[in-house]
């Protein structure tokens, strides 16, 4: 469930209708009771409306509450953060980017499964965004490059299933924006002494 | 009493007929300024709906051609500032001269008039010239482009003079007049219609936007000024750059844009709350609870004013992952302040019963579409979201719809400025078809941009086709049209407007007899 939710865009989408869709229920009522079938005064008394408001805003608490807790280990910047604390510095393969309108510069677009690979974006000359998106099509993740950064933008990110996956730059950057495309293939670790291995950087 | 305001509106074709001022109150000081920053307003959403639709026909028509990025810098121009703000600034001082018996006079509204315009006029040029930098100007693209024959130099001096012109209506010269209207103004008791204080929360919410558009836009000027200065050749560029870096730019820009969108969304919070009284059906006049819509305002202002981290969620580590949590918790608190304002809504309507009129329907739908606004913006501010989100149609669907909704709350206020404006009334039928058509093309558009960007469907992209995402593409230029439609007849029911009764003239008319 959780999965569903924050691992994709989709998630965001059905939460936001199931909340409209209670919002709009009520809302709806609410005028069309009041406002066209009985365009009266209300005989529920004011204190009792009092009571329903703390309530609704009680709920309301809540609900934001869970909901951005249960995202916690979702977010690539704590996912990010807690790869980088654990895992030894040997195990995270570096894949430098440098972006320049309209292509991509990547150190390396043959990757593995499971390999927690940093990913170091910079740009040449404008915002670029360095977006990675599955094989199915859906938005795996982004970041933002903006020129003229001491460092890097980074994010590590562990893949999990094998495939093309296809980068887009997602900050617009003038006429060839949207042909600034490129490619990153994941594999599956098939042995440790796989030749793959070899390009993994020790 | 005939002044050059009232000239240029009966000689504007159309639209002038739309808003020709009713001069016999005596009530020209308030009503002249206001109407023909309205009727400029009308102008620019006709050019800007134009090329909204442009966007998606273009799409479908030839993917992956530029001029996309033509209509959609023009698109979203228009739209912001020219359309809504101008709206907005015309009925709020319309409001608050008549609120607090002061004229909307002097030079302050001439020159908040002539900048926006003047402005937003000049940088259609430089558009037209080939100036592709979306409305948020992704700053250093404009010289970056330059550089590579994207667009010519003089496209983008002519550019930023236009933005300068516009930035200086909206940050500087409508907050001061609004704010010279609340504390200093000559009070006139011929002008005063409807006595209001600022314990009012329809004033306490247009006092405190005008702070926040004074306070968030200062560091975006401060930062554009030198610019202006460069591209002039005043200063030298290169010493430009390098101290307002692409990074200072950027969070100075959304520092202003983000609490730009809060302060226009304070402004028609508060126009509602000083709406929604006047339709109850037991002529009550009273809210809720004034402390409660207050206590909701506040809410919103304190949260919202440092959200704007959540623009640069994806810049990691460059914005600490702290100032990442930090805005993601603050926008879901500007949620718990919307929470409040709705139930301040509702719970009015409940205890008091409405008087389903079409102004106030127009209001409350545009309330609930900003309400959707809300949901899908503080779904992309969660900081795990928004890394399948930023970059997305989603952020488009979001902007659009707060531009959109916190508009057609102001087309409902509208209803109600309107006969003291104009000594006529707006054709009430049309009105609700308005609320139909609305309902369908304004919630479309939102829900198909949200949906399309949940899909991974990128925004300011001109290829649609590449990700398999032209059905969004083509339902937005469904919904489009039928939201267009809802606007030329809203417009059309200001040209069929009848007379007023005598009575019913320079009076805020609550609602009707
Ligand atoms: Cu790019």
């Amino acid at each position: 469930m959780a999965k569903f939710l924050f691992e994709s865009g989709q998630g965001a989408f059905a939460l936001t209708l199931l909340f409209f869709f209670v919002f709009s229920i009520a809302f709806a009522f609410v005028i069309y009771w009041k406002g066209f079938a009985a365009p009266k005064p209300s005989t529920t008394d004011h204190p009792k409306l009092v009571r329903t408001e703390a309530i609704w805003i009680f709920v309301a608490l809540t609900l934001f509450l869970v909901v951005n807790m249960s995202s916690i280990p979702y977010m690539p910047t704590v996912i990010s953060n807690a790869l980088a604390a654990n895992s030894s510095r040997n195990h995270i393969q570096d894949v430098n980017i440098l972006a320049v309108s309209w292509a991509f510069d990547i150190s390396n677009r043959n990757l593995q499964v499971g390999q927690p690979i940093r990913f170091s974006g910079t740009s040449f000359d404008t915002l670029h965004g360095f977006a990675v998106y599955q094989p199915d099509g859906r938005l795996l993740f982004t970041m933002m490059l903006i020129p003229g950064m001491p460092r890097p933008t980074s994010l590590i990110h562990v893949f999990e299933k094998a495939g093309t996956y296809t980068v887009r730059c997602l900050e617009y950057c003038g006429t060839g924006h949207a042909n600034m495309q490129d490619r990153l293939i994941v594999v599956n670790n098939t042995s440790k002494s796989s030749p793959m291995a070899g390009s993994i950087e020790k | 009493m005939k002044t050059t305001a009232t000239t240029v509106i009966e000689r504007v074709p159309l639209f002038g007929r739309m808003f020709s001022v009713d001069v016999s109150t005596g009530l020209e000081e308030i009503n002249t300024w206001p109407a023909l920053f309205i009727m400029a307003s009308f102008v620019w959403l006709a050019a800007a709906g134009l090329m909204g639709l442009l966007m998606p026909a273009t799409q479908i028509v030839e993917p992956g051609n530029s001029i996309f990025y033509m209509f959609l810098t023009a698109h979203g121009a228009a739209m912001a500032l020219p359309f809504a703000f101008q709206l907005m600034a015309g009925i709020s001082l319309h409001r608050a001269g008549g609120c607090l018996g002061r004229p909307v006079t002097g030079i302050l509204p001439k020159l908040t008039f002539w900048c926006m315009n003047g402005g937003a006029l000049v940088l259609t040029l430089a558009i037209l010239d080939g100036l592709k930098i979306s409305i948020v100007t992704m700053w250093p693209l404009p010289l970056v482009g330059a550089n590579l024959g994207e667009w010519s130099n003089t496209a983008v001096v002519l550019g930023f003079t236009g933005i300068a012109l516009v930035l200086i209506a909206a940050i500087v010269l409508y907050p001061i007049n609004l704010l010279w209207l609340v504390f200093a103004g000559e009070k006139r008791q011929e002008l005063l219609l409807a006595e209001r204080s600022l314990k009012d929360p329809g004033m306490l919410g247009m006092t405190m936007a005008s702070l926040v558009l004074l306070i968030s836009g200062t560091p975006l000027l401060i930062v554009a000024v030198p610019v202006l200065l460069a591209l002039y050749g005043i200063l030298p560029i290169a010493a430009v750059t390098s101290v307002i870096r692409p990074v200072v730019f950027q969070y100075a820009f959304y520092i202003w844009a983000h609490n730009l969108m809060e302060a226009m969304a304070l402004m028609a919070a508060s126009a509602v709350y000083a709406t929604l009284p006047l339709y109850l059906a037991d002529g009550s006049r009273k809210l809720f609870s004034d402390r409660l819509a207050n206590l909701g305002l506040w809410v919103i202002l304190g949260t919202s004013i440092t959200s704007f981290f959540h623009h640069f969620f994806t810049f990691i580590p460059n914005q600490p992952a702290i100032l990442d949590y930090w805005g993601n918790i603050m926008s879901w608190g500007t949620g718990v302040g919307a929470a409040i304002s709705i139930f301040t809504v509702l719970g009015t309507i409940w205890e008091h019963g409405l008087l389903a009129e079409p102004g106030v329907l127009i209001v409350l739908t545009g309330f609930a579409l900003y309400i959707l606004d809300g949901i899908s913006a503080i779904m992309v501010s969660n900081v795990a979201w928004n890394y399948h989100l930023h970059g997305t149609m989603w952020v488009s669907g979001h902007s659009m719809t707060a531009i959109l909704s916190i508009a057609v709350m102001w087309l409902g206020v509208l209803y109600h400025h309107y006969p003291v404006i104009t000594g006529r009334e707006i054709e009430r039928n049309l009105g609700y078809w308005f609320v139909d058509l609305f309902v369908i093309g304004g919630f479309g558009t939102t829900l198909v941009m949200l949906a399309g960007g949940a899909a991974g469907m990128p925004r300011r992209f001109a290829a649609w086709s590449q990700g398999g995402w032209m059905p969004y593409g083509i339902l937005l230029l469904i919904f489009g049209i039928i939201l267009g439609l809802a606007f030329v007849l809203y417009a059309y029911g200001l040209m069929k407007s009848r007379e007023a009764e005598p009575v019913r003239r320079g009076v805020f008319v609550p609602a009707v007899s």
